[in-house]
């Protein structure tokens, strides 16, 4: 407790108060615009942090971190371009809110919803970060796999109409996921003489272009904004109403959050699967599962809750074990060694006020999130609505194509993502929703490594596969994936049974 | 039109462009990619195969005109292929002003005028974009013939 008082104090100061006022903003407008993600925003940061002091500067990079990853909800929600990988899921219930004229309350919700997730991560963090760093520690390549496969069994869930169609567009995600050099053996796949193609096909690249480049050339062919029934100046009351909304979905808000943690821990997964998962969970156990994917409240709801839960979350491995989860780790810790702390046990205890005081200090860039968030949020809104749509394109489209380059600073990256937005559209035009095949780009690598090493820890037994369900974690897993493959058809038989016994009664 | 026909073409085309895709990789390297394939020609037959039993039929292209959205994706790969030589601020100046106007024309009579005013939005509203990029982001755009 008195380290926890001495951190306190050492936060309450209105140099470090300011500095998470300004590195929320600042967070929150580069994670808005798309292709800017927190790893770029922290790595411009970085330099500047070397010549602050060590709470200052971690202070100001967390604060950045939290403030991007809810930034990213932004152009999810107006313009269905997922800011940052974390917000991918977002999309699927922000932007048909937006277009049905509900653009208002969705950025309030996910305002609450992100405090809510930040502030859960953060309290997850204070009282149970040595607990949950033993846990991640039981994550190797074969659990990894079956992490990937319980994630790819949510395609079932988000396949919006055909499942075949949704697992065709889950394929084609991993195989584009594939392009470039393998992550075992440094071998060229897919590159078709073209050595730009080596480095791969950059996530955020792919989902700018797969989720913008359509509703361009549909605002393009109608010649309407996507938020034209939209009506500034109607949200009077609207905070109130939508923060009861939120809060009063208590099941769906506690779950996502639970899922966010528990994903978060895990290094290499992050805030793009956990969106994901906590969707389809609150999907599943909806009460109008008929209503996702034309603007539920309770789908946007536990994507942004659980994708802010991971920006604290991750902090787990990184304090306890030094283990960066996610690139943005990567770069705080960077910050932390250049100030000679080194992450583990002591870290809480020879220098605990101020290990604690920048943990608390993600926790007031939580809540500083809410007024910024709503400020910030009316003013981006009211931007898209009031622009003509002879505009928009032409500026969401730059903007598509700055941050397509922004990432590598290359020109392939750009036509990566007119190519993959073209076959995007020309995909959805038949039944193809897009977040299969995105489900399938995040998972692909992550399916692909743990499986290939699998194999190769197995290469000593009769049958090497057998390692992929040795450990009792494994099996645990492959238990949920069969549950989540089984569950759905369950429920399916369930209510069509009660339909037919309604109608003969 | 039949979209699970087609739907299913497309499937069996980007898993043929997949498979001669492949090189001469080691086992480990051609596994996975090897299997994935695989599991998307199936699934591509199978949604032929339900395209005859039980076809999805929907219109397609239908949200708007198709014209003006062809027309919107050749310019947008012709700003992409432009910047190369021509720099950020040239072929985004260009295309920009020409989408803004192409568009503005479906809905509006477009005067002299507007067009004048637009290019000077424009004109800035890129400026700004080059400015936060460039400048404050660190981010090292093309630069075409005004490269220093």
């Amino acid at each position: 407790m008195d380290v926890l008082a001495a951190a306190l104090q050492q936060l309450f100061t209105p140099y470090h108060l300011m500095l998470v006022l300004v590195g929320t903003t600042v967070g929150l407008f580069v994670g808005a615009m798309p292709g800017l993600s927190a790893t770029m925003a922290l790595a411009v940061l970085l330099p500047f942090t070397f010549t602050m002091d060590a709470l200052p500067g971690l202070i100001a990079l967390g604060s950045v971190y939290m403030g991007a990853i809810y930034g990213g909800s932004f152009a999810a929600i107006l313009i269905n371009a997922p800011g940052t990988p974390s917000s991918v899921a977002t999309t699927f219930e922000g932007y048909p809110m937006a277009k049905a004229g509900r653009a208002e309350e969705a950025i309030t919700a996910a305002t609450i919803a992100s405090v809510v997730g930040g502030l859960f991560g953060v309290f997850a963090l204070l009282l149970l970060a040595p607990p949950l760093a033993a846990f991640s520690l039981r994550f190797g390549p074969p659990e990894y796999f079956w992490v990937a496969v319980l994630g790819l069994t949510l395609i079932g869930g988000l396949s919006s109409g055909s499942l075949l169609k949704g697992l065709m567009g889950g394929a084609l995600g991993v195989l584009i996921s594939i392009i470039g050099v393998s992550p075992i053996g440094g071998e060229s796949r897919f590159t078709y003489g073209f050595p730009a193609l080596q480095g791969g096909v950059e996530l955020i690249v792919a989902l700018i272009g797969l989720f913008v480049i359509p509703e361009l050339l549909v605002m393009a062919g109608t010649g309407v904004g996507a938020l034209a029934k939209s009506k500034l100046g109607t949200a009077r009351g609207l905070l109130l109403s939508t923060t009861k909304k939120v809060l009063s979905m208590p099941g769906n808000l506690l779950r996502s959050v639970i899922v966010g943690e528990i994903v978060s821990v895990i290094p290499g997964a992050g805030g793009n699967i956990a969106g994901l998962i906590a969707y389809n969970e609150a999907k599943r156990w909806s009460k109008h599962p008929e209503e996702y994917g034309k603007g539920s409240l309770e789908g946007l709801v536990a994507s942004e809750s659980s994708n802010n839960v991971t920006v604290a979350g991750s902090m787990v491995p990184l304090l306890t074990l030094g283990i960066p989860g996610a690139p943005p780790d990567a770069l705080i810790l960077g910050a932390m060694l250049m100030h000679g702390l080194r992450p583990g046990a002591e870290l809480f205890t020879t220098q605990g006020a101020l290990t604690y005081g920048f943990i608390l200090s993600m926790g007031v860039s939580a809540i500083v999130m809410l007024p910024i968030g709503l400020f910030g949020g009316r003013l981006i809104y009211q931007a898209v609505v009031r622009v003509p749509p002879s505009f928009l394109v032409p500026t969401v489209a730059s903007m598509a194509i700055l941050g397509s380059f922004a990432l590598r600073n290359s020109m392939t990256d750009v036509m990566i993502m007119l190519a993959l937005g073209l076959l995007g559209f020309a995909l959805k035009e038949v039944g193809f929703h897009p977040a299969p095949i995105a489900l399938g780009l995040i998972l692909g690598p992550i399916a692909e490594t743990g499986f290939v090493q699998s194999r190769l820890m197995g290469s000593s037994y009769a049958i090497p596969y057998l390692k992929l369900v040795e450990s009792p974690l494994s099996q645990a897993l492959i238990a949920l994936c069969v549950l989540a493959i089984v569950w759905p058809l369950v429920s399916d038989w369930r209510r069509r049974r009660a339909a037919k016994v309604g109608r003969s009664a | 039109m039949n979209t699970d026909a087609i739907g299913g073409v497309l499937g069996l085309a980007l898993t043929l462009g997949f498979w001669f895709g492949r090189g001469t990789w080691s086992p480990l390297a051609a596994m996975f990619p090897n299997t994935v394939i695989v599991v998307l020609g199936l699934l591509s037959l199978a949604l032929l195969i339900k395209s005859w039993v039980r076809p999805t039929v929907q219109p397609i292209f239908a949200d708007g005109n198709r014209t003006r959205m062809a027309l919107t994706a050749v310019a947008l790969g012709l700003w992409i292929w432009s910047m190369r030589w021509a720099g950020f601020y040239l072929s985004s100046l260009v295309f920009f002003a020409l989408l803004t106007v192409y568009i503005a024309a479906a809905s509006r009579r477009v005067t002299l005028r507007n067009v004048g005013v637009w290019v000077v939005i424009v004109a800035v509203e890129v400026a700004v974009l080059q400015f936060v990029f460039a400048n404050l982001l660190a981010v090292r755009l093309p630069a075409g013939p005004f490269a220093p």
